[in-house]
């Protein structure tokens, strides 16, 4: 007989379906199908109606988040995790979603310009998510495989969807990068399945502490699975697609991929490494601290020379992921870290989308560009923007300090915690780095609320086409500018629910 | 309660301020008037409600804030922090007034100034640590702000280099605070950052240290202390003459507060330890800035200059760690205040009527403005500290205090002293005395109404506590006593 | 007498308050203070021709990362 035919004469087992335990990824699912058959079958359908029926699925999955709240358990065989990592995640998620949802239907197209973004932005957002939830709450290597390749494919379609050359550079750029990575993830679990027989996180936990284990092809599968990983973050040096691909890409998407992507990849990150392959910490912290370090610094650094502001943008989410990773590295061994970790994707996820949708709002401003090639995001067209559109610029102003980390504003208790959380695990010297990067962040923060606030508007203000009534764009900013106020006065509430997320299960 | 209220009065006045419609710019003043004068009200019931003699913290209130986190929001004022908040709410409604003729968003303007002043009040009534850090930290945006978009020609360049500055010494203390916190939470298993707490809290000679370094880098350079005090003269020249006056009537005390509150008492051995640092480079600062005042060619930049020199004497008294050099410090805390204030205000009001600050423009104004040059007089005096205005006071006891601890810096400083007069007299000399050379000199307007109403308090408080400084040092002295007291109960 | 006074306090001190103020304040300390503030800047810069726009340069830093990485977990665990 056929060695591999002899090695498995037993059925497969299947495991047993939880359909509560998945049915916000359910809703999601569903939901991108339905709009998907919408988008096919009804194409002449509104804007307006495709992000209400998107919005109604979030809202449903949310309520499903909501019915689920207090599961606490393990499905489909391991497979899946409902814990507080999933549950927080899966809120952000959702809440950014709806955001996202509320950008892409308000577009960036100006007065006179053609509506650049087919609607199958719509479904791919859902789709996308689904990747995203379904990755937070992944217990076993290969479904963190499936998400993820669920939730790139989404993102890159959604980064070239535009008649914009530069994004569709950026979505084939981010495409041959992402798989690239995404082989390295992939290798890196073919060999912790070879070192542990498993690609289920709870026995990877249980066989790292094997000593008779082969640890050292378990070691190289954890670098490569965090190559993958740290990749999907825009850590350093995995970072370079980021500014490219974030400048490149229509605004709401960009501002969804700062924001999501970073949630779901974290979640994932703790989950692995903090939870499953804790007892390897001694190993894996120093790299993880190392990569922190870099990107922290990289991004601080990088971000102050640049002069665009998305790509400003860019490297300044590549610091934060910097922040981050100083969470993760405390994670292991002291549970703030996993706390820490999340409260700052809370916070982070609505202060750097409120930045991007000011960058939206103002991109809006000014006569019709036909531009084929990019749209323009220069720092230069925020000049005197506080004297032009004073809301606007207030809001922008909100974001910039709350990123900088200014108390009482939200990125401060962000901040906070994850230097908290590095100093209990005994990194005080990595949140001294934190405390420089910060301070060079300053930098390019304020630079840009000099030029909204301390230059003069060049040219003719008056004559300046206004950005046109923008509803969905106002709620989304008004959402996210009280929520960062609103968190730095009064973080308790979503403090003491992060600390829920410390139990990690699987 | 009235605390509370006092602390943010100034607040609640600056989003009025904010809604007023902005085709009635002039009621703003109005209304930044009544919030900040409503503030300097309640400050002299906090006066009157304190009971002198007491070394503890009165008038105090607690609440809860993050109890995740052991932060909770706690304000008191004791004999150190009480004459604070009252230059602050005196100093405060003068600084409006003093921007009545500004035509240039007042709207903005005056509800900066007032959210400047909830954020120093804030740090001085702190009794929470991370309650004081946030307001530290809140200070730097108004006052970004105020500078970078109402001030002068390198106003940017100004304004960035402060807060830049200023952050990464706030950063580092943070540090010093989480680490703070932690180890108490090991030792004790409670989470806390409240201040009585922390004190009690025993803590190792090294552990001090590092400590100590770490809220050095924020108080060296908020103070500032030689040599962290580059950012100050370009902010203080570049930023409008009311902020200025904000700025070192008020800003400038965080940082010498914050030795005083924090340094000081919670790392006694680390203090005793850094006291011959500290004391040198206090009096690094008081004879290397007045030199290099003597060299400055525009006045409001040599007033800074001063400024920082002064500054060094108050670092001096509270480093001497003994009794009479904490008094002084404290009492020479809110003569400075007042003095600077009164300097810089005279310079705005001639740099409204001239249009420059350049000394050589100036000459014989005597003639042309007696009686400003009457006032002008006797604010210099009193920067001069001649005995009998405020200054003297301040300066004597801190001086008494170096002395007494270790002779060679209280001598050193004493020649701070005399350069202070040599450079200040000078300065006065060439601008007020000797003949009215200039045109354009002869015809400015003396003090006017609203510049007497300004500088008469001003005026007045520096001849009355430099007579009768009493009051000031009777409530003062019961917790300086106690830090005093703190200081040596660790140290060898 | 009065013209060796002059000489001491006046002249000498000065031609040394001129000294600090130029050359300690403006050159030394401020120098200072500005060029860790250039430094980050020319860091900055320099990082940025790294940049190169080049899908291949960019894959080429994924897989130096990636062999750093297991390099490391692999020898010095």
């Amino acid at each position: 007989m056929h060695p591999l035919a002899q090695a498995n004469t037993q059925p497969l087992p299947l495991p047993q379906v939880d359909w509560r335990a998945i049915a916000p990824e359910l809703a999601l699912a569903v939901a991108g199908v339905v709009l998907l058959l919408v988008v096919a079958f009804w194409p002449r359908a509104g804007r307006n109606v495709l992000a209400g029926l998107t919005l109604a699925g979030l809202a449903v999955a949310a309520a499903l988040t909501a019915w689920n709240w207090d599961l606490q358990r393990v499905a489909f065989d391991g497979a899946v995790s409902l814990d507080g990592i999933t549950r927080y995640a899966l809120a952000i998620l959702l809440a950014v979603g709806v955001l996202a949802t509320l950008m892409v239907a308000q577009g960036d197209a100006r007065e006179g310009e053609p509506d650049d973004s087919p609607p199958e932005v719509f479904p791919l957002l859902l789709f996308a998510l689904l990747g995203m939830v379904l990755l937070a709450a992944a217990s076993d290597l290969l479904v963190v495989f499936i998400a993820l390749e669920i939730l790139s494919l989404s993102l890159y379609v959604l980064a070239g969807e535009t008649r914009r050359l530069a994004a569709q550079e950026a979505a084939m750029k981010y495409f041959l990068l992402g798989a690239f990575s995404s082989a390295f993830l992939l290798y890196g679990i073919a060999l912790c399945y070879g070192a542990t027989g498993s690609t289920n996180l709870l026995s990877i936990a249980r066989a790292s502490g094997d000593p008779t284990g082969d640890g050292t092809l378990l070691l190289a599968g954890v670098g490569l699975l965090a190559v993958g990983f740290l990749f999907k973050v825009s850590a350093v040096p995995f970072h370079m697609w980021t500014p490219d691909v974030y400048q490149g890409s229509p605004t709401p998407v960009a501002a969804f991929m700062a924001a999501a992507t970073k949630v779901a990849a974290f979640a994932v990150l703790l989950r692995v490494f903090a939870g499953a392959l804790g007892g390897l910490v001694v190993s894996w912290r120093p790299v993880i601290a190392a990569v922190a370090v870099l990107t922290m610094l990289v991004g601080a650094a990088l971000a102050v020379v640049q002069t665009d502001i998305k790509r400003m943008l860019a490297y300044s989410s590549i610091s934060h992921a910097g922040y981050l990773l100083v969470g993760v590295a405390a994670a292991a061994t002291v549970p703030a870290g996993i706390s820490a970790s999340m409260f700052y994707l809370l916070v982070y996820a609505f202060m750097v989308m409120g930045a991007f949708m000011v960058v939206q709002y103002v991109s809006r401003l000014g006569p019709p560009d036909d531009d084929a090639i990019r749209e323009r995001s220069s720092l230069e067209d925020y000049r005197g923007l506080a004297r032009r559109h004073p809301w606007a610029a207030g809001l922008l102003g909100v974001f910039m300090l709350a990123l900088t980390g200014i108390p009482p504003l939200s990125g401060f208790w962000a901040k906070y915690y994850v230097f908290l959380a590095g100093i209990q695990a005994g990194l005080t010297w990595l949140v001294v780095v934190a405390v420089i990067s910060s301070v060079i962040s300053a930098f390019f923060y304020l630079r840009v609320l000099v030029v909204a606030y301390l230059q003069e508007p060049a040219g003719d203000a008056a004559a300046e086409p206004a950005a046109g009534r923008t509803p969905a764009l106002g709620v989304a900013l008004g959402l996210a500018g009280l929520l960062t106020v609103a968190i730095g006065l009064a973080p308790e509430a979503l403090i003491a629910a992060a600390r829920s997320a410390e139990r990690i299960l699987g | 309660m009235l605390l509370t209220l006092t602390l943010f009065a100034p607040l609640a006045g600056a989003l009025l301020v904010a809604l007023v419609p902005a085709a009635r710019q002039e009621s703003a003043r109005l209304v930044a008037l009544a919030a900040s004068l409503a503030t300097l009200v309640l400050a002299v019931i906090l006066v009157s409600r304190f009971r002198t003699g007491e070394a503890g913290f009165q008038l105090g209130q607690t609440a809860e804030w993050v109890p995740a986190f052991g932060i909770s929001y706690k304000v008191g004022v004791d004999g150190v922090s009480l004459p604070l908040v009252l230059l602050t709410t005196v100093l405060t409604p003068l600084a409006v007034a003093g921007s009545w003729r500004m035509t240039d968003r007042p709207r903005s303007y005056l509800a900066l100034l007032l959210v400047l002043e909830t954020a120093m009040l804030g740090v001085f009534v702190s009794l929470d640590l991370f309650l004081f850090y946030v307001f530290w930290e809140a200070v730097l945006v108004p006052a970004y702000f105020l500078i970078g978009s109402f001030g002068g020609s390198r106003r940017v360049y100004a304004a960035v280099k402060f807060f830049v500055y200023t952050l990464s010494g706030g950063l580092l203390m943070l540090v010093g605070i989480i680490a703070l916190f932690w180890l108490h939470q090991q030792a004790t298993g409670t989470p806390s950052f409240d201040y009585q707490t922390l004190l009690d809290f025993d803590k190792a000679p090294t552990t001090q240290r590092w400590l100590f370094a770490a809220f050095f880098a924020a108080f060296a350079v908020k103070t500032p202390l030689w040599p962290f005090h580059t950012w100050l003269p370009d902010a203080y020249t570049e930023a409008p003459t009311t902020t200025t006056v904000l700025l070192a009537g008020v800003m400038s005390k965080l940082g010498v507060y914050g030795f005083l509150r924090f340094s000081v008492p919670l790392f006694p051995d680390a203090a005793h330890w850094a006291q011959p640092f500290l004391l040198t480079l206090a009096v690094i600062g008081i004879l290397y800035c007045a030199l290099v005042a003597t060299m400055q060619r525009d006045f409001k930049t040599l007033v800074a200059y001063s400024s920082v020199s002064h500054l060094g004497f108050i670092v001096l008294g509270i480093f001497a760690l003994n009794l009479q050099g904490l008094q002084g410090g404290v009492f020479y805390m809110v003569a400075h205040g007042l003095v600077i204030g009164g300097l810089f205000f005279v310079t705005g009001m001639l740099e409204e009527r001239r249009g420059t600050r350049r000394i050589e423009e100036f000459g014989g104004l005597q003639q042309a403005v007696p009686r400003m040059a009457a006032v002008m007089l006797v604010i210099t005096l009193g920067s001069i500290a001649l005995p009998g205005l405020v200054g003297f006071v301040g300066e004597f006891l801190t001086l008494l205090g170096a002395f007494l601890a270790h002779r060679v810096y209280a001598v050193l400083a004493t020649g701070g002293v005399i350069l202070g007069a040599v450079y200040l007299l000078w300065a006065y000399q060439r601008m007020w005395h000797g003949p009215l050379e200039r045109e354009e000199n002869a015809g400015i307007a003396d003090l006017s109404g609203r510049e007497w109403a300004i500088l008469a308090p001003l005026v007045a408080a520096i001849i009355v506590l430099g007579l009768f400084p009493r009051p000031v040092l009777e409530r003062v002295e019961p917790s300086v006593q106690r830090v005093v007291e703190q200081t040596q109960a660790q140290s060898p | 007498m009065d013209q060796v006074y002059e000489f001491f306090t006046v002249t000498l001190g000065g031609a040394f308050a001129a000294f600090l103020a130029r050359n300690v304040e403006q050159r030394g300390i401020d120098g200072a203070v500005n060029g860790v503030a250039e430094l980050v800047g020319d860091a900055a810069r320099s990082g940025r021709r790294l940049q190169s726009g080049l899908v291949r340069s960019y894959a080429l830093g994924v897989l130096g990362g990636a062999v750093l990485i297991v390099a490391f977990l692999v020898f010095r665990p």
